[in-house]
């Protein structure tokens, strides 16, 4: 018996260890399948005093350790490196506090994104970022990732929205990043935490900032036949200064898998592209920029621009977007989700030339995105017991983030960089620039132990 | 050392200090104020100094230099007012690159030209370069509305402390690559690098900006409005309250007598109608008057408050505290401070920001009965889990207050940070939080 498991048993609960390897299973990968390695053990603590503990004891005995939420993360963040303990946080999922006078919450890590926004729901409030995968992920991986939505085009990431954060460092101290209720003095530790992919330590506590409501919203479908149309309508509808609440699209590909599976929300099968269009705030403003975004599709030649009547048709629109994902997995056995970004400007031009990339290498590309903000999702679907296909599905990938970069875009918008996109981290970055994200790490964690290996590529750099 | 300096810059842009008073840093004479013509040539200094060990102070027009703890002695302040270019606009993305030298003003007057903003103010946008007020993190009363400088800059260009330039970020409004660096140097006050280039995400300019202003009632009836609105539909840009004596020097021609709660609203035309209408009718609910102030008079009274204080005071400080406590932080304010002259108190009571300004007969004994109130007031602000500034001060008053105060368990940190980012301390030594 692995001595540290039996200790590890002795600080928590025997029952809150894991280590038999058909119990581990679940935790070689997170939603990204294709990057695997089994952790030394899985530990549940239930509190920070716990999460100090555990941190400390393995940070004595060098061993390295990552957190994990719920594992949804597409970079391949919660990939354990070797012999690693996975801190699983999900049973840390209290909220503690909510402060309506000061628009704030206080949660664990383990919270799931919907939940908080489901408790605060008939107050009339919310917590805005909203993955597509909200009813799973947790808000610590939120922070970790600084996680977007669809609904960030107007108001921001996770990092418009964590006021601060109670966190673990990697060698058991707890402190408080951030303020809680107020400003905090010094350097902005706390945006410096949020996005590092935790590699920073573990976010034990996290305050974070509640909207209102929206009094109107109004939700658009408008469908195109071409590519160009939809994409200059999105162009248009920013340049024009409107700020919709959420601007997404799906295209041909995508609508037609949505619609098979049971996530169908009455899209037009034979259209070329869809935009949801969702317009929210006060109610003269939604009406006036509904009626301009309609003028704006129309002018672009929308064949239909649909305005959901109730809000059962809303979620239907919505339905179709957020199922997107688990719509295209049924095609077949595996999924590349990627994730990119470009000027929005630049949308006509990069996305044909997507196409033009899959096709070159024989590929299918079904493209779901946040266009609003520039942000792809070119997913390919692809047969991993093919490893000829997955080369080709690897080297369209590489094309088509340099493809990204070059018109002035980033590799990542918000999934994340961890192990997935670690080698196209030289694109964007210099030696300069990677050796300056190196010595903040140093600064949280001098031995590397926490979450070692992800987002700065080992080879460029010398540290870790 | 000048004449390695006038190698780099050229002799034209290199000043011996004590020629350049605009540039003297909270009483310190540097020894030269430089005015580099590019980021290449800052670094080319940088180097120079890291190797010399030359203290440096960053500078834009000079005009903040005395916010933060005194410095001990600076060689060289580098200004970076000759990187002054708008760089790249791209109006139909809503970005732009911009040098670190260009004026907020001059820049929104500028991008200003496609219907577009940063919809920043902080004090004297004219006289406070962009670098700058990233540095400095430096807001002003719309802060409830459009938020912090770090939420629209999405890309850096820094000169760190031995001449090596990095970026972080990038030019596009998403963007999650590596860590989020733009955090760290978006109000480090100039101690890990010297910024020379900034992306900003902007705004589309609103189309109508209105003022209005509640009175008629007790400061416990304006806090129950001022309650009422953050918890409405209605999304003030800016909610500010002014106490009896503060609108007497703000806002001389107010017709109202007593404090006052200023709202502001920027939005399309009707939009701006419909929440004026609804302000009306939930302020009569509560028995207060409401009233528009002209757009003469608001624009002169905005520019009152963002300047802050009128006059200038002798002190001046900015408090933090969660929202729910701006108020009973005022009367606490105006009990406190009641030996000093000329207060002057400003409360953006939506996002608990509040500015305090002070003047004090120049005597040993007003001066440490000030300090007391001030630490006093610090207390206050720590017990509501906040915390008080020194923004503008004499040095004597600084002698005796830290500028910032205690930062706690994460001084460690922080210090690390500066250690990796500055090793030599060249980079405004001391004139951060704890000791940095
Ligand atoms: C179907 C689907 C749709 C998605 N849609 C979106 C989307 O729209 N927008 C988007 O941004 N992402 C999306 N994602 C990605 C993913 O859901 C997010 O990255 C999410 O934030 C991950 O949360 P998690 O709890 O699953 O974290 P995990 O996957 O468990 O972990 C992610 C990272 O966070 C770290 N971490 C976890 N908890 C903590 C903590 N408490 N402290 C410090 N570090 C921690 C881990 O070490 C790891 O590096 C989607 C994923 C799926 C599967």
């Amino acid at each position: 018996m692995d001595p540290v498991i039996e200790q590890l048993r002795h600080l928590l609960d025997p029952d809150r260890v894991l280590s038999e390897p058909d119990e581990l299973i679940v935790y070689e990968s997170d939603a990204v399948t294709y990057h695997k390695r089994r952790p030394r053990a899985v530990v549940f603590p239930e509190s920070r005093e716990e999460v100090a503990a555990v941190v400390r004891f393995l940070s004595e005995r060098g061993i390295p350790f990552l957190p994990r939420g719920a594992g949804t993360g597409l970079s391949g963040g919660a990939v354990p490196s070797p012999e690693s303990v996975i801190i699983e946080l999900a049973r840390m999922n209290r909220i503690l506090e909510i402060d309506y006078e000061n628009q704030r919450a206080v949660v664990e890590p383990g919270v799931i994104n919907v939940h908080l926004s489901q408790a605060v729901a008939d107050a009339g409030y919310f917590y805005a970022p909203d993955p597509s995968s909200q009813t799973a992920c947790t808000i610590g991986g939120n922070v970790a990732e600084n996680s977007g939505g669809p609904h960030c085009l107007k108001y921001g990431m996770t990092t418009n929205h964590i006021l601060g954060l109670e966190v673990v460092l990697p060698d058991g101290e707890i402190v408080q990043l951030g303020g809680d209720g107020a400003d905090a003095l010094g350097y902005d530790l706390r945006g410096l935490f949020i996005g590092s992919e935790g590699m920073f330590g573990i976010a034990t506590r996290i305050t974070v900032r509640l909207l209102r409501c929206p009094p109107t919203v109004e939700t658009l479908l408008a469908d195109f036949m071409t590519i160009e149309a939809a994409t200059h309508t999105v162009s248009e509808i920013i340049a024009a200064g409107i700020i919709p609440a959420a601007l997404e699209m799906m295209d041909k590909a995508t609508i037609g898998l949505v619609e098979a599976s049971i996530f169908a929300a009455g899209y037009p099968t034979d259209a070329a592209a869809v935009l949801i269009i969702e317009l929210d705030g006060l109610e003269p403003a939604v009406v006036r920029d509904v009626a301009r975004v309609i003028d704006i599709c129309r002018a672009h030649g929308a064949r239909e621009v649909r305005v959901a009547q109730n809000e059962t048709e809303r979620a239907r629109f919505w339905a179709g977007r957020k199922g997107a994902f688990g719509a295209m997995g049924r095609l077949s056995p595996d999924l590349m989700i990627q994730d990119a970004v470009i000027p929005r400007s630049k949308l006509p031009r990069v996305l044909s030339q997507i196409y033009r990339i899959a096709e070159h290498y024989g590929l299918q590309v079904a493209n779901v995105f946040h266009a609003g903000d520039g942000n792809l999702h070119p997913n390919i679907p692809y047969d991993g017991r093919d490893p000829e296909m997955l080369e080709r599905v690897k080297r369209a990938s590489r094309e088509i983030m340099e493809l990204c970069v070059r018109e002035g875009g980033s590799i990542t918008g918000e999934h994340g960089v961890g192990l997935d996109k670690i080698d196209y981290m030289p694109l964007i970055f210099s030696d300069a620039d990677l050796e300056a994200m190196v010595r903040v790490r140093r600064c949280f964690d001098p031995r590397g132990l926490c979450n070692p290996g992800k987002v700065i590529p080992i080879r460029r750099c010398r540290a870790f | 050392m000048y004449n390695e300096l006038e190698a780099i810059v050229g002799k034209e842009w290199v000043r011996p200090g004590n020629a350049t008073p605009e540039y003297t840093v909270d009483g310190v004479v540097p020894d030269v104020v430089l005015f580099p013509g590019s980021a290449d040539e800052v670094a080319e200094v940088l180097r120079r100094a890291h190797e010399a060990r030359w203290i440096v102070a960053p500078a834009g027009f000079g005009t903040g230099l005395d916010l933060g703890n005194p410095l001990a002695k600076v060689d060289v302040v580098i200004s970076t007012r000759r990187l002054d270019r708008v760089l790249e606009h791209e109006p139909a993305d809503l970005t732009v690159s911009v040098e670190a030298g260009c004026s907020l003003a001059t820049f929104n007057e500028i991008i200003g030209e496609h219907g577009q903003w940063l919809p920043l103010n902080p004090p004297r946008p004219e006289q406070a370069t962009l670098g700058a007020i990233a540095a400095v993190e430096d807001f002003g009363s719309l802060r409830l509305g459009f938020g912090l400088t770090r939420d629209y800059v999405i890309g850096l260009t820094i000169v760190q402390a031995d001449g090596t330039i990095i970026k972080s970020g990038g030019r596009v409004v998403k963007n999650v690559a590596g860590y989020d660096l733009n955090k760290l140097f978006v109000g480090s006050h100039g101690t890990l690098g010297i910024i020379t280039q900034l992306n900003f995400k902007l705004r589309p300019r609103p189309e109508v900006d209105s003022t209005y202003a509640l009175s008629g009632g007790a400061l416990a009836r304006l806090e129950e409005a001022a309650r009422e609105l953050v918890r409405s539909e209605l999304a003030p840009v800016a909610l500010n309250l002014l106490p009896a004596g503060t609108v007497r020097r703000c806002w001389p021609s107010s017709p109202v007598d007593g404090s006052v709660l200023l709202v502001r609203f920027m939005d399309l035309e009707p939009v701006v109608q419909y929440q004026a209408d609804q302000l009306q009718q939930r302020v009569a609910r509560l028995g207060l008057d409401v009233s528009t102030v002209g757009a003469e008079t608001a624009m002169a009274l905005w520019r009152a408050i963002d300047d802050f204080p009128v006059d200038g005071g002798d002190v001046t400080v900015r408090m933090s505290v969660p929202r729910s406590e701006a108020f009973s932080m005022v009367g606490l304010i105006e009990r406190t401070l009641s030996a000093a002259d000329d207060v002057q108190v400003i409360a953006c009571v939506g996002d608990g920001t509040i500015w305090v300004s002070a003047s004090y007969e120049d005597t040993e004994f007003t001066r440490s009965r000030l300090v007391a109130s001030l630490k006093a007031l610090r207390r206050e602000c720590e017990r509501r889990r906040g915390h008080l500034i020194l923004y503008r001060a004499p040095r004597a008053v600084k002698r005796e207050l830290d500028v910032w105060g205690e930062v706690g368990a994460t001084a460690g940190l922080m210090r690390a940070l500066k250690q990796q980012f500055d090793p030599h301390g060249i980079l405004n030594p001391g004139r951060f939080v704890a000791g940095i």
